[in-house]
């Protein structure tokens, strides 16, 4: 092989290692999850929001045209939610500014995610999927104080 | 007899590894913006 080809292709190799290693450093050591989809849990119509411990909450959340239900929630800061998310109607998006958090509210599926809040201030939630003619309008907020 | 010049194609790795760079770049902004979103 020639003397070029292969610094080229070093390069590359060594390239897609250090992406291996920073992926798999952000997955174990600081647990940047992937969304799943879970099959065990059923579809439900109304979102809630339950303390399930010390700083530690289930928020369940429906997205219908054009709302999130519930739009609002408040927590405290140091908090962490266990999103459950899904839709009534049609396919909508879930976004959390400044949060790693990007969904999809799918009917007749739910899926979920867990996010830490540490720092206070108010999260917007928005529709990042076209759901029809008021989809721009469609968003939440999470208030941490 | 002439002798024939080895040919080393100099501006082609250069220009390999400015867009190595350039995604190494991009990729490693992304991904420290991940992270501090945890």
């Amino acid at each position: 092989m020639d003397k070029a080809e292969k610094l080229s292709l070093y390069l590359g190799i060594s390239l897609l290692g250090i992406f291996i290693v920073l992926i798999l450093y952000a997955s174990a050591a600081q647990g940047v999850e992937v969304p799943t989809c879970i099959t065990d849990v059923e579809p439900f119509a109304e979102g809630q929001l339950i303390q399930t411990g010390d700083h530690e909450y289930e928020l369940q959340v429906v997205a219908r045209m054009w709302m999130f239900q519930p739009g609002r929630v408040e927590i405290p800061a140091g908090s962490e939610l266990n999103i459950y998310l899904t839709s009534t109607d049609v396919i909508h998006g879930f976004h959390i500014e400044e949060k790693n958090v990007n969904l999809m509210a799918v009917p007749g599926t739910v899926n979920n995610i867990r996010v830490k809040f540490e720092e206070p201030g108010t999260y917007k939630v928005l529709c990042h999927e076209y759901c029809g003619v008021a989809h721009h309008s469609m968003a939440g907020e999470i208030v941490v104080k | 007899m002439q002798q024939e010049e080895q040919f080393y194609p100099r501006g082609a790795l250069a220009f390999f590894g400015a867009l190595i760079g350039i995604y190494l770049l991009m990729w490693l902004s992304l991904y420290f913006e991940l992270l501090g979103r945890i």
